[in-house]
């Protein structure tokens, strides 16, 4: 009978030790941590090979583009109510660089402010001409197809293009704007 | 007040990502981009590609591509670090950016989202330092997780009376009250205050709540089986059969309440009763700890009911699954020593990214993951297991940045032995065109059109036929003079004089128009030189930059491959460590699973030679 009753409250503590444990981890989180070492370890090693991604990124664009032939072309949207962006085609000097699909996503990321680097490429100092050609849906989900042009002087800089879609109030249709950045 | 907004928006997203939801973020106002490349980040992070964003943004920053927007780049920076667990970053950022002219709101989000992710990894007194840092009140749900987070330290400092005080503050129905209540009660009980203890559970545990309100009606089924293993600690039976009575059937923690309720009636001597409720776990998971527990409850009961051949066949049935069960976790320990528990549980994860809300969705079916389910699901086993990914994921990616600087260096090779090749074609080319003869040529073309117009030289800029005809003319006049001395010419004099006139007057008439002719071709000597000026520049800056760029490229190179060298040195080590962590955390909880095991195993052979004497004693009494 002295054992019986040991092991009541030998399986009862046990019981009472996994709720109690089971329970603080619902609330506060009491549970083993890594050494402090470890993680500023982990934190430092992350910094680090962010830097080094960082400077790859920088080196990689420095010799595949340098500044003196670089021309970027980003494609943005103001609003994005008039206007749903399904596709991009680019022209530079009459030759075709870029032809672009966007997802729901990539739309998303664009009509909450984000800018897509269409293009990166090289070209020589003196006069170009860039054609955009813009897919999409426009109000009332008709089919929109919008082109725009620029003629631009490329100099030892680098050259920044933006292809933007504006809704405009007034008017309650899209607008297509293209313009260089300094 | 736009800028304000601007931050106030990116302020919100970052407090989004780094309490892990992208939902709550698209409710935010839509931030004025001004920088082309924070715009650029922005892409990449709406769709939660963090890791891509989070590069963006420091060699934007670098590359000086940063103006406008350096401050919301910067908030955005460090959320992403924050999502990351480089929290020590992210805090250092926060720190620099967030000032009296910040927004309160946003201050005040700011400072609670450190001391929220500082008290998840124990840096207690920094999270306390962060909570104090906020003035005023948060937002509702926020404010309410602010004070149980302030409840938490004051129980951690044994301060009960002002925890409890304090806990009021919170909303009424809030889970943070029932959080903090619970706590607070566990910790009374732990030091022995057994009625302030009670009391606290009997308040959670009487709660009226509707059953399927999620987390509150599960804190209120803790609370009550809790409550009734405090009672059944304390031989009070009929009070902890109240309590379990209370818990959900369905809820997670039935089968420790289904053990529980059967002891309570144990005690009561009512062996028949708990016998309903051990059977009926018996047939539960035989791998949970309540199941394995009631394997031993049921023969116990029978034998208090003189079933002692049932009894036997009880026991022997629970030795035979303790020790599979024994078995089953030797196996599971070795193979967990001599391989990788985290690379096992990564075995399934295809993702390439580095996404900052990365966890563990899918644990693989194997048998030592299902053992180690709970183990697997708690926070800080998550956090280190995303830590060896994301450390893996690194590893990687330095490797092929390895590989890329190869490619590189063949590519510098190859531009610089081209650009050895050209060097002579560019100088001969720069011989064979005297830009500064052309400059004379084109500065005495000038000197003359100026020269031409301030003597009103209408012939100078006149068609080469008008000025043949005009020295026709001339040649005329002088044979007719030399004529007139034999015969006579006026008539020939005066058709000449009018033929001048004409011409005289045509020249006249057309020289305004002739010389802005002239004036607009050499404009357009002046662009093509300027144009041949600016490219011989550009190809004589080339010429002198280019040694240097190729210098300055192959340093960048080696110092980039030293540097990844060395930091893959040391992930590998960190790797192993981290590895060796999640597999001693692993290996401790099945040790100690197998530590209770191997008491269950011994308390069922102690029962069977207790059953075998009584039934003989049983037998020769009769």
């Amino acid at each position: 009978m002295k054992l019986n009753t040991l092991f009541i409250s030998a399986v009862v503590i046990v019981v009472w030790l996994a709720a109690l444990s089971g329970a603080s981890a619902a609330g506060a989180n009491t549970t083993q941590q890594p050494s402090e070492s470890l993680e500023a370890d982990i934190q430092s090693l992350k910094e680090e090979i962010v830097k080094i991604n960082r400077d790859f990124f920088i080196l990689e664009e420095e010799l595949l583009f340098p500044a003196n032939t670089q021309v970027v072309v980003f494609v943005s949207v103001d609003s994005g109510v008039l206007f749903t962006l399904d596709s991009v085609s680019l022209k530079l000097n009459d030759k075709n660089v870029a032809n672009y699909l966007y997802t729901a996503r990539e739309g998303k990321a664009l009509e909450r402010g984000g800018v897509q680097q269409l293009y990166i490429g090289n070209l020589r100092n003196g006069q170009h001409e860039i054609v955009a050609i813009l897919n999409g849906k426009g109000p009332q989900g008709r089919s929109f197809r919008r082109g725009t042009s620029l003629i631009f002087e490329k100099s030892d800089d680098a050259k920044y293009i933006e292809l933007k879609v504006v809704d405009s109030a007034e008017r309650q249709q899209p607008e297509f704007t293209i313009r260089e950045w300094e | 007040m736009r800028r304000l907004l601007a931050h106030f928006s990116i302020a919100l997203v970052v407090l989004c990502l780094a309490s892990g939801s992208s939902h709550a973020a698209s409710k935010t106002e839509k931030i004025q981009v001004k920088d082309l490349y924070y715009g650029k980040a922005l892409y990449d992070y709406y769709q939660n590609h963090h890791y891509d964003a989070l590069i963006q943004l420091l060699a934007a920053d670098q590359q000086g591509r940063l103006k406008q927007n350096r401050k919301d780049a910067q908030l955005l920076l460090a959320g992403v670090y924050l999502s990351y667990g480089v929290h020590r970053k992210a805090t250092e950022i926060f720190e620099q950016l967030i000032d009296e002219n910040t927004p309160l709101d946003v201050r005040n989000r700011v400072w609670f989202q450190l001391a929220k992710v500082r008290r998840q990894r124990g840096h207690i007194e920094s999270a306390e330092q962060a909570l104090s840092r906020i003035e005023g009140e948060l937002p509702a749900e926020s404010q309410n997780e602010r004070i149980f987070l302030q409840a938490t330290s004051l129980i951690e400092r044994g301060q009960y009376d002002e925890t409890a005080e304090l806990l009021k503050t919170i909303d009424n129905g809030s889970a943070w009250y029932y959080y903090g209540a619970y706590n607070l009660a566990l910790a009374l009980l732990r030091k022995g205050n057994f009625t302030e203890g009670v009391l606290q559970l009997e308040q959670i545990g009487a709660t009226e709540v509707d059953v399927n309100s999620g987390e509150i009606s599960a804190i209120k089924d803790q609370a009550n089986l809790t409550l009734a293993l405090t009672y059944l600690q304390r031989q009070q039976p009929s009070s902890a059969k109240q309590h379990l009575e209370q818990v959900q059937v369905n809820d997670l923690l039935s089968d420790k309440a289904l053990l529980a309720m059967g002891w309570a009636h144990s005690v009561l001597g009512q062996y028949r009763q708990a016998l309903v409720y051990w059977m009926e776990l018996q047939q539960r998971d035989s791998q949970e700890r309540a199941t394995q527990e009631a394997l031993l409850a049921v023969p116990y009961a029978l034998a208090q009911l003189r079933a002692n051949k049932q009894a036997l066949q009880h026991y022997q049935s629970a030795m035979v699954v303790f020790n599979d069960e024994l078995q089953r976790l030797s196996l599971m320990i070795d193979s967990i020593r001599g391989g990788s528990l985290p690379e096992s549980l990564l075995a399934n994860d295809t993702s390439r990214s580095m996404d900052g809300f990365w966890q563990l969705e899918e644990i693989p079916d194997t048998s030592t993951s299902r053992y180690l389910i709970n183990l697997i699901a708690q926070r800080d086993f998550q956090e280190g297991l995303r830590n060896y990914r994301e450390l893996r994921f690194l590893k990687q990616e330095l490797k092929q940045r390895l590989d890329d600087l190869g490619i590189y260096e063949t590519l510098l090779e190859t531009q610089g032995d081209s650009y050895k090749r050209r060097i002579p074609w560019i100088k001969s080319l720069f011989k064979s065109h005297d830009l500064k003869a052309l400059k004379k040529r084109r500065d005495t073309y000038a000197a003359q059109l100026q020269r031409i117009k301030e003597r009103d030289d209408v012939f100078a800029v006149a068609p080469r036929a008008e000025q043949k005809m005009l020295a026709t003319t001339e040649r005329l006049k002088k044979q007719l003079q030399r004529l007139s001395k034999q015969m006579k010419v006026d008539n020939y004099n005066e058709r000449l004089r009018m033929v001048r006139g004409i011409l005289l007057w045509r020249a006249n008439a057309d020289f305004k128009a002739r010389l802005w002719q002239a004036n607009k071709a050499l404009g357009n000597v002046d662009q093509a030189y300027a144009e041949n000026q600016a490219r011989r520049q550009s190809l004589e800056n080339g010429l002198r930059n280019r040694p240097q760029a190729f210098i300055r490229y192959d340093t960048e190179i080696s110092s980039l491959r030293q540097r990844i060298e060395g930091q893959l040195a040391r992930i590998n080590t960190t790797l192993q460590t981290q590895e060796e962590l999640l597999n001693e955390v692993a290996i401790e909880s099945l040790e100690k699973r197998r530590g209770y095991l191997r008491d269950f195993l011994l308390q069922a052979k102690i029962s069977v030679a207790q059953t075998y004497d009584r039934a003989k004693q049983e037998q020769s009494a009769q």
